[in-house]
């Protein structure tokens, strides 16, 4: 992830941004393309840098928005440094996947959507992952979870805590 | 074309166009699928599946809305399994809609109430939370508002898209869309930017549940309650044909009233909000008469009396010469004939003319010109539009629509000829940039190179656009020259009239030359052109000179309109007798030694004529004309009868009447079809090509004086609009564009308070900073009387010169 000024776009995103906008016949067709290079810049959708993008593109602002909305995988606002999704689709559903929230919610001391004063964690619920099989399920970064219990979400946590206190 | 398909919708054969959908084959049979996302003038989405129907061999319902017919196919829209999904569909819309008809502005005109009650499950078996969009917890309703008209309440929402359509598709604007997903899913526009284009209305009237609401609406009073006069909007020349609605005499809405060939079921925000000028609080219901030097309330036979007895006096000493009458693009035809027929047949004067606003009258020969070439309707089929002059997105929006469509689904190209950008939603067109007052400079540049003669170097534009225009003419496109509101004021209107015309012939071109106001070419053909001897300018010289004495205006203000307000002012101070016919109390009015409050829309009846020159019908609200105004021949009409001539008139009809007798196919006039007749007002001989003179472009007088230029707004016209608290809510404040570089000589900076200027007057306004106009060029916006425009304005030259300076 590339540190830039907040709001600005960096030279590379704007070049990958440029490329997108001749390679499709119809721009449009670019808008996810380009969520993902503010994404990747950013580690979240920043407005101000989104509203460059759509000048760059010559499409309205509103639909980067509305396509940025519809995903879970794009948060519009900071994240923390373990972004934690949990599904609640329906077979995770099933499976408890609201009493996890609740208790991620307890341990962490955070709302959904909210991030951890130290800046670790940060929560989030989202649809379906495509791991039903092996629900209830969680993701953190890109990594997932499957066949979640409390104990071993709380063992999940305590690993990723010691790895940032050990550098 | 291919060959018609032959398909069977509940066991009858019917045969359609390829392409057409299964919803649209089922009307033709009388058929009715219950629909709530689908209109035939919006892309289909097949959002809501409220038309699902059975297609034999099909394994799913398919959604009527979206599937194109085929041959042979077999369609049920009555069978059980098709009634159960109907039910299905409803009850799933039904689990998170809020149920609050009874306080919701759309209940009693709904389609999800109607279609519940025609296919709906009687009982719900949700017993579940509904989702509830909480807007404002202090609220009692969950209204967000989206604009300063607009309101959402999104738990109402069923999820349609039709206003995003409209938005999209239809005003090629980008406000909203749709945010989230599954249950969760909202329209919503971007909070920093208020939802306001000129059409934002209706995705009122067309959404199918109570979800968007007026703002000048809401809570205001029952749908059933309402009584309906068929109407015709007058704020633009489009004519778009509208109910009036309305309850114990005040106005409550405009609404719609489709007319295929005219507006297509579109209103825009100027036409459909603009109702309220009627109710305005200081509207005027009352004549007054002038004692000594204030203007004081009378009854209406007093007033009559006063000015009957002028009048009679001056029959009686032959001095008809000395009477003017100066009447309203705005006015019916009606009140044109009748003000015609009265001052030269009774008074028997010359001097009657209606352009107020403008020193430069339009000449006879031109007038003729004035109006669309063809039908509205035809021009979706037009392929290159060069615009000149004119921005018709502001000066008729729903015809404009077509333009739009035209470019956005024909992709015909719009080339956009002026001195400061305009701009067509968010289609793509062309700006070519020239200097002010260039628009025959730049026309002959086109011509030149069509007829591969070497263009002048008089001024530069745009090689691309250029080439790229010749290219299509040459092609043989169905080039479009439509010119507008710039032309009727513009510096060197003979020269731009004669570059237009050489274009058309080269081009094989359509022309069309749009006026800005509602009843421009009814009113000069009904009656009130005067000619360029017998102009209101030269009415004013001869006031100023003691040739006129008495002056009567209908329904025009020229002290706000008329250029160079303080000879206006100082000269209809000289008159012995001015009498005003007048919906308020503006400062002609205050001027005058009678004033008669006059009749507005839907006040009465009459008929108006279109850019098109169709001539359409208005009916008054109710059939017991309202008492306390007149329109300008209910007025004239008594003082006849006053004078001892006879009353003329008492009903609009029989004007009407009158004219059908009189004036050469005008027979129909007597019986007016209701969707209004086409009459070819446009005179084909004045088409013929004149010489080209142009005269040399205006230069600035010195490096800080700008060239000033006026532009209205979609909500905001003048003086008339200014009335409308709705209107006003609307739009935008009053502003002075100007370039950066003149901004950063002159030391103004974006938003800054700046005193514009000629050598004797002066305005304030806000100053916006913008490369959308020319160095040396300043565009006032929006202008409101507080800060009057025309103050600014020579009646010698069409040109304003100013300076600006940062206060």
């Amino acid at each position: 992830m590339e540190q830039t000024t907040k709001g600005q776009l960096s030279k590379d995103s704007i070049t990958e941004i440029l490329r997108l906008k001749a390679a499709y016949p119809h721009r449009k067709s670019a808008i996810l393309m380009v969520l993902h290079v503010v994404f990747d810049q950013y580690g979240y959708i920043d407005r101000e840098a989104l509203s460059q993008a759509a000048e760059l593109m010559e499409l309205p602002l509103v639909d980067f928005e509305q396509a940025a909305s519809f995903y879970t995988l794009f948060p519009n606002q900071p994240v923390g440094k373990y972004h934690i999704q949990v599904c609640r689709t329906l077979s995770c559903h099933l499976r408890g996947a609201k009493e996890l929230v609740d208790m991620l919610r307890e341990h962490l001391g955070i709302g959904v959507g909210e991030v951890t004063s130290d800046g670790l964690f940060s929560l989030a619920e989202v649809e379906c992952l495509g791991s039903c099989g092996t629900a209830p399920m969680m993701q953190i970064n890109d990594a997932y979870y499957e066949n979640l219990t409390r104990s071993r979400i709380i063992s999940i946590l305590d690993e990723l805590k010691t790895k940032v206190r050990n550098g | 074309m291919a060959d018609n398909i032959t398909l069977t919708i509940d066991g009858k054969m019917v045969e359609v166009p390829p392409g057409t959908l299964i919803v649209e084959a089922a009307q033709r049979l009388g058929i009715t699928i219950p629909t709530f996302c689908y209109d035939e003038r919006l892309r289909s989405v097949g959002a809501c599946r409220m038309c699902l129907v059975e297609v034999e061999k099909m394994p799913k319902l398919v959604a009527s809305c979206a599937t194109p017919v085929a041959p042979s196919m077999v369609v049920h829209t009555k069978n059980d399994r098709v009634i159960k999904a109907r039910e299905g569909v409803l009850e799933f819309l039904l689990i998170n809609h809020p149920l609050d008809c009874p306080t919701c502005d759309k209940g009693g005109e709904c389609p999800l109430q109607d279609l519940t009650y025609a296919h709906g499950p009687a009982v719900s078996r949700y017993r579940e939370n509904k989702i509830r969009f909480i807007e404002d917890i202090n609220q009692k309703f969950d209204d967000k508002p989206l604009g300063p008209e607009i309101i959402l309440n999104r738990n109402r929402c069923i999820m349609c898209y039709k206003c995003v359509r409209i938005v999209r598709d239809l005003a090629g604007e980008a406000d909203l869309g749709v945010f989230k997903r599954g249950a969760f899913t909202n329209i919503s526009n971007l909070n920093e930017v208020a939802y306001a284009d000129e059409f934002s209305g209706n995705t009122v009237e067309y959404c199918p549940v109570g979800a968007l609401l007026s703002r000048s609406y809401r809570y205001s009073i029952r749908e059933w309650l309402l009584k309906k006069a068929t109407s015709v909007c007058n704020l633009c020349p489009v004519g778009c044909n509208m109910n009036v609605e309305w309850s114990a005499g005040r106005v409550y809405r405009h609404m719609s009233r489709r007319n295929r060939e005219v507006d297509d079921g579109w209103l825009c925000d100027r036409g459909r909000y603009g109702f309220d000028i009627f109710s305005a609080a200081d509207r005027l219901f009352k004549p007054h008469i002038r004692r000594g030097s204030t203007l004081e309330p009378c009854g209406f036979d007093e007033a009559l009396i006063v000015v009957s007895k002028h009048l009679r006096k001056i029959i009686d000493q032959n001095l008809g010469m000395q009477v003017a009458a100066v009447g309203s693009p705005t006015l019916s035809n009606e009140e044109a004939y009748a003000i015609r027929h009265f001052f030269d047949d009774v008074i028997k004067t010359p001097e009657i003319d209606f352009q107020t606003d403008m020193a430069h009258p339009v000449e006879s020969g031109i007038i003729d010109l004035v109006g669309l070439d063809g039908a509205i309707r035809d021009l979706e089929r037009d392929t290159v539009f060069v615009i000149v002059g004119a921005d018709p997105a502001v000066e008729q929006p729903v015809a404009t629509l077509l333009i739009k469509k035209a470019v956005s689904i024909r992709n015909a190209r719009a080339i956009f000829i002026g001195s400061y950008d305009k701009r067509l939603g968010h289609f793509p067109i062309t700006n070519i940039r020239i200097p002010y007052g260039a628009e025959g400079h730049a026309l002959e540049h086109i011509s030149n190179r069509l007829e591969n003669k070497a263009a002048s170097d008089d001024i530069r534009l745009n090689e691309e656009a250029l080439n790229e225009i010749e290219e299509l003419a040459r092609k043989g496109e169905r080039v479009h020259i439509i010119a507008g509101r710039n032309f009727f004021n513009h510096p060197d209107r003979a020269g731009f009239l004669a570059a237009m015309l050489r274009l058309r012939k080269l081009a094989n071109a359509r022309l069309s030359i749009l006026p800005p106001q509602s009843n421009f070419i009814g009113v000069s053909h009904f009656g009130l052109f005067g000619d360029v001897d017998h102009s209101f300018n030269k009415i004013l010289e001869r006031i100023d000179s003691g040739e006129i004495k008495t002056l009567f205006v209908f329904g025009s203000n020229p002290v706000d309109e008329f250029p160079d307000r303080k000879f206006v002012l100082d000269t209809l101070k000289k008159l012995e007798f001015l009498v005003v016919v007048a919906p308020f109390m503006h400062p002609t009015a205050s001027l005058a030694g009678a004033v008669f409050p006059q009749a507005m829309l839907p006040d009465y009846g009459g008929t108006f004529t279109n850019i098109e020159g169709r001539i359409q019908l208005f009916e008054p609200m109710s059939d017991r004309p309202h008492v306390a105004v007149r329109p300008a021949w209910g007025i004239l009409g008594e003082i006849a009868d006053l004078i001892n001539l006879g009353r003329i008139w008492y009903h609009d009809r029989e004007i009407r009447d009158e004219i059908a007798r009189q004036l050469k196919g005008m027979a129909v006039l007597a019986h007016m079809p209701s969707d209004g007749f086409l009459f070819p007002f446009r005179s084909q001989e004045e088409l013929e090509t004149r010489p080209v003179n142009l005269k040399t472009l205006p230069a600035r007088k010195n490096e800080h004086s700008y060239i000033l230029q006026f532009a209205q707004s979609v909500h905001h016209q003048g003086w008339l609009t200014e009335k409308s608290n709705n209107l006003m809510r609307i739009s935008g404040r009053e502003a002075i564009l100007i370039h950066p570089e003149d901004a950063a000589r002159d030391g103004i900076v974006e938003n800054q308070a700046v005193t514009v200027s000629n050598s004797d007057e002066s305005i304030t306004v806000t100053a916006r900073i913008t490369t959308h106009v020319n160095r040396g060029e300043a565009l006032l916006v929006n202008s409101f009387t507080g800060q009057p425009a025309n103050k600014l304005m020579s009646r010698d030259s069409s040109i304003t010169y100013v300076s600006v300076k940062g206060i």
